[in-house]
């Protein structure tokens, strides 16, 4: 342990990186940054292969097609029923197609409560329709999932007809085989997302606040995979993957490679965010290049977003592997049928009947840039690291630079030290004071905290004055602010009613007067000095902390979704380690400017942008900035409403990492330059 | 002397603090993590146990529960007594540790004075700068408090009603009861101690040398009859009230079924749950035959060290004391939070000697990094299935790494700052440059 015994050594290395620490920290980011960019390329990343030996991926031919079932009649049928009512779907003729095929068909019934008082305190019903197919060589104690959602006529989204029919088609095959080692759950759901929630409580009797699963009569073992379809009526022209599930997590990347392969097998084409793979010849060239990164780049962005793609995304809290399986059917083109289609599942469902045990093999933790290249976690971990090295390496550097400073301010006297520590003591109590009301329910408050309490047994080793007590109060302000973010919602929505504003608006406009109060609380904690109001505060600690909380927030996200901690490393660590206070105007301005840049509301508006984008072609910058506006609006509350019916924590990070952190450099860049 | 006003807005702040938190969806969030609820000290497994004994059967005859008889009684009665708000009588252990604190921080301080003046003889002349003043150590008693009373470890573990408060209570009271001067009660808190936990056994050695020196203030040597009659003394002493209370355990459960699922069960480790420490891990992949061997490898630590330790720190059987309770929480088989809010909550009596300390930023950043990732990593383990065994533990691994820096880290400034009060501050070469102390 030469680092930590040996004063020699250890003195060298923290002189280089207090003597190089700005040099580094550039050099730091920019080859992180050209790193994780660069794994695009074939050079840095690997072929995809199938890790877990028991899938026997496309071992067996493929048999299905559709035998005494006449597609078009059923369709058509389909469509008529759909046609009868809108709005409302034909449930019962789907159970009575199960019933006619001779499965244990249920109908799960489920209220949904939305939260918010969006709905007024109403709830809104729901039913699912599921059949099991009871496997023959076994007791139930497993079971495959095949899901499928179900839109009324009216719904924006793309019609899943064709799924549903080919579920039909399926479970009729399906029953006839003596092969399957697993029950087989064919699953349609209503309300999208929220049914395939409520009907993954019932499932695991769970019981929620807003979604109220009701009681599943029927049930089958624990599940091992899903595969949901999104399957409109039609040739289709090629096969989407989507992956992508609550809070980022993705599917064990055995599974992806099994559909890709089935797929592959069957001759369909398959991409990923609607990016085809590079021609082999092109993939080692700059032009493939710049595509694969554009895939990457598109799969991180919807990863880091936290939202599910498809229903399949809310599976994987479950501890259960799925992904969606996309047709894409344009006009003209397309020579895929339901037959292939068909064909696809059914190898996909017999290698996942072969399963021994869970999906543990391959990586739960990878980026994707194409179908058939993969990045694992030991390969993006080091650029990640080298991107959020900048932070850690200033805040060693402040740590040396306080202990010098310290040691000097020793040599000139202690009397000094004496009349100030009676003063401290009196701040301390009022610290504690507050310190506790800003006692939160999340990991990095705690971890904030105890940096803060830990810190303060070594307060005597620093200045009186300047010590880690001096910090407190702004630390504490921006915990209150997180706090006050993170129950906002709850407030403003109980409070938009009285004042006859829509609940969307209400919350919207409050989390907005929120932030621009939160901008100009240092002003408010400032003390006055010869100069105005300044804040008082040993800012070179603060930054110190500051930074490696940042630090520790980037790298848990990162463990969770390292899309998310990416996109925000990379914008905010630039920005955070250069902003001191200073007493040349312009440079103050700039830095103020620079971080208003990256202020939680301006990155979620970007973010909205960059969303918007994606939707549609650019037309015009003013269309775009408002069609933004409201897009960020409306997600807001997306958000929000899935925080409470899916537990996704990305308002929660936010509010309590994100913003108290951005607050704190935000006070610095308003305190006394030294 | 710090106001009486500070202290009692200290108290107030933190039973608001805990009291509030107690209405939040955390303590049970808090009740279910592993580095809370081990299986020593589960309040789960507390209330089962209660519940057997409830319908007459001998909780010790299940592998569920290991709490000793009497705390069974006292759990049983407690939850008898105030059946709704068992949370209070946590608070209320909690708060009483702080008060128990604040008067070791009052003593402490009489102490760290009273044995400078006691050793003056061998102060250089030019170690006038690091001589503690009444004026630095004065408010020491509402640091120690606050350290407690706003450590989020001691925090957590309150909400997570881990029974381990009240071994720390004991322990507590056993510092307290040093400080006092007062032998027989101080044994007797380091008995319950030991009694609950088995581990505070250790403890009997400081305790020993300091009632020594106690007794003869102007002692020769540590080795003399009449040192040696004392330490037997003190310890036999101290084993006699723990055989005591072993008995008393006896005659309530008429059997001595009781042995093996508390100290049998701390010694042997069956339960392999993940916890903070490195026995679970390092067990499971362990084959069969060799496990025997390696529990006393492993257990032999939490021991070993008070040998030598003893004899270096002879002469400061307080730091000797707290460095044991270090060891404590790093070598023990079940080891939770309970341990670390123990030496977190302790660890400002040495403040004077932290400006000596060379690694305490490594050792907070470790700590605070272990502390945020451990349950991050154990949900994408357990919850999440995308981690495995290997990321938690290396967690723990890393945790326990940051307690052995810290300790080591402790006694090198401990004893790097009585050289510099023999030799004085600034020792020079023969060459005139300036002399650094390295440990290699």
């Amino acid at each position: 342990m030469g680092f930590l015994s040996n004063p020699k050594q250890r003195q060298k290395i923290i002189d280089a990186v207090s003597k190089y620490n700005n040099k580094l920290c550039v050099l730091c980011y920019v080859a992180g940054v050209a790193w994780f960019l660069a794994l695009a390329s074939p050079y840095l990343n690997a072929q995809t292969y199938i890790s877990e030996n028991a899938l026997l991926p496309g071992v067996v031919g493929n048999e299905f097609h559709f035998t005494d079932f006449d597609v078009n009649a059923v369709l058509k049928e389909l469509q008529e029923e759909l046609k009868k009512d809108k709005g409302k779907l034909p449930r019962d003729w789907l159970y009575s197609q199960f019933r006619m095929i001779g499965l244990d068909t249920y109908m799960q019934n489920y209220s949904i409560k939305y939260p918010l008082h969006i709905t007024r305190g109403q709830s809104v019903p729901g039913q699912n329709v599921y059949a099991i197919l009871r496997a023959r060589r076994t007791a139930s104690t497993e079971a495959i999932v095949m899901s499928t959602p179900f839109r009324p006529k009216g719904s924006d989204l793309t019609q899943t007809t064709g799924g549903i029919v080919l579920m039909l088609g399926l479970a009729r095959h399906f029953r006839k085989q003596p092969y399957w080692s697993k029950d087989i759950i064919f699953l349609v759901t209503d309300h999208e997302q929220i049914g395939m929630q409520a009907w993954l409580e019932g499932y695991h009797l769970i019981d929620a606040d807003y979604i109220k699963p009701g009681e599943l009569p029927g049930r089958s073992g624990p599940i091992q995979a899903a595969i949901n379809l999104e399957i409109p009526s039609g040739s289709l022209k090629s096969f989407d993957l989507k992956i992508q599930g609550l809070n980022g997590q993705l599917p064990n990347l055995d599974l992806f490679n099994l559909a890709v392969k089935i797929c592959n097998k069957e001759g369909a084409d398959v991409t990923l965010h609607q990016q085809h793979n590079v021609h082999s010849n092109k993939a080692w060239t700059l032009d493939g290049f710049q595509h694969t990164l554009k895939t990457m780049l598109k799969m991180m962005w919807s990863q880091a977003m936290g939202l599910p793609t498809g229903n399949h995304g809310l599976f994987h809290q479950y501890h259960i592997e799925a992904l969606t399986l996309q047709g894409i059917h344009k006009k003209k083109s397309g020579d895929i049928g339901l037959d292939t289609t068909g064909k696809i599942v059914e190898g996909i469902f017999r290698s996942l009947n072969n399963l021994l045990e869970r999906f543990h093999q391959s990586f739960f933790f990878y980026i994707l840039s194409s179908t058939n290249r993969y990045v694992s976690i030991g390969m993006y971990m080091p650029p990640f690291g080298l991107i959020c090295a900048p932070g850690l390496i200033k805040a060693i550097a402040l740590w040396v630079g306080l202990g010098k400073e310290t040691k000097n301010k020793e040599a000139k006297g202690e009397k000094g030290e004496k009349t100030e520590s009676g003063k401290e003591e009196v701040a301390s109590d009022t610290n504690d004071q507050d310190r506790e009301k800003s006692e939160e329910k999340t990991d990095d408050q705690e971890a904030e905290k105890e940096i803060s309490s830990d810190e303060e047994d070594e307060e005597e080793s620093f200045h009186a004055g300047s010590g880690i007590l001096s910090t407190v109060p702004l630390l504490f302000s921006s915990t209150l602010m997180g706090l006050l973010c993170s129950m906002g919602p709850h407030l403003l929505a109980s409070m938009s009613g009285s004042f006859r504003m829509h609940i969307e608006d209400g919350i919207f406009y409050g989390f907005l007067a929120l932030f621009t109060a939160s901008l100009i609380f240092p002003k408010m904690v400032g003390r006055k000095t010869s100069k105005g109001k300044k804040l008082l505060f040993d800012w070179q600690l603060l930054k110190c902390i500051g930074l490696i909380f940042q630090s520790l927030v980037l790298f848990s996200l990162s463990l969770m979704n390292i899309s998310l901690a990416f996109f925000l490393g990379v914008v905010i660590i630039p920005i955070t380690v250069i902003v001191h206070p200073t007493s040349n105007r312009c440079l103050l301005w700039f830095q103020k400017l620079l971080l208003l840049l990256v202020s939680p509301a301006v990155l979620v508006y970007l973010a909205a942008m960059v969303g918007t984008l994606q939707e549609e072609k650019f037309t015009s910058l003013v269309t775009l900035l408002s069609k933004s506006w409201a897009n960020l609006s409306r997600g807001l509350l997306l958000t929000l409403v899935d925080q409470y019916f899916f537990g996704s924590w990305i308002f929660i990070v936010f509010s309590f990492s994100v913003l108290p952190t951005w607050l704190v450099f935000w006070g610095i860049a308003f305190c006394e330059p030294t | 002397m710090a106001p009486p006003i500070a202290v009692a807005i200290c108290f107030t702040a933190g039973l608001i603090l805990r009291l509030s938190l107690f209405r939040t969806s955390l303590a049970l969030w808090f009740a279910e993590k592993p580095e809370i609820s081990t299986p020593v000290t589960s309040w789960e497994r507390a209330m089962e146990g209660v519940a057997l004994s409830k319908s007459m059967i001998s909780p010790y005859s299940g592998d569920l529960f290991h709490e000793t008889p009497l705390m069974l009684r006292f759990l049983e009665f407690a939850t008898r007594a105030f059946p709704a708000d068992v949370n209070y009588l946590f608070v209320f252990v909690d708060m009483l540790s702080a008060f128990v604190l604040l008067k070791i921080g009052n003593l402490f301080a009489r102490y760290l004075l009273q044995k400078q003046v006691n050793d003056i003889q061998c102060v250089s002349t030019k170690a006038e700068k690091i001589i503690i003043r009444k004026a630095s150590v004065e408010d020491l008693h509402l640091i120690l408090a606050a350290a407690h009373l706003f450590n989020p470890f001691s925090v957590a573990v309150c909400l997570g009603k881990s029974t381990a408060v009240f071994n720390n209570l004991a322990i507590y009271f056993s510092f307290l009861f040093l400080l006092q001067g007062n032998e027989l009660l101080c044994l007797i808190s380091i008995a319950m101690a030991s009694y609950q936990s088995l581990y505070p056994l250790t403890l009997l050695a400081p305790v020993a040398l300091y009632f020594y020196t106690v007794r003869n203030p102007k002692r020769v040597t540590s080795l003399s009859a009449d040192a040696v009659n004392s330490y037997v003394r003190t310890t036999v002493l101290g084993l006699l009230a723990i055989t005591g209370l072993l008995v008393i355990s006896y005659l309530l459960e008429g059997s001595t079924l009781f042995l093996y699922s508390t100290y049998g069960f701390t010694l042997s480790v069956p339960d392999l749950t993940p916890n903070l420490g490195v026995f679970w891990y390092f067990f499971t992949e362990m084959f069969e035959h060799f496990r025997t061997f390696f529990i006393c490898v492993f257990q032999i630590h939490a021991f070993l060290y008070v040998v030598p330790l003893s004899i270096r720190l002879r002469d400061h059987p307080v730091f000797l004391m707290y460095i044991l309770v270090v060891l404590m929480s790093i070598f023990k088989s079940y080891p939770s939070y309970a341990d670390v809010a123990l030496l977190t909550s302790l660890l400002p009596l040495w403040k004077h000697i932290f400006s000596y300390m060379r690694n305490k930023f490594v050792v907070t950043n470790m700590l605070v990094c272990c502390t945020v990732f451990g349950p991050i990593l154990y949900h994408l383990w357990i919850y999440a299935g995308s981690a495995n065994a290997n990321f938690y533990f290396s967690i723990a691994l890393a945790f326990s790494s940051a307690e052995v820096f810290l300790a080591t880290d402790l006694l090198f400034a401990y004893l790097r700052r009585e050289f510099d009060l023999k030799h004085g501050i600034e020792q020079k070469l023969e060459n005139g440059k300036i002399a650094q102390v390295i440990l290699e």
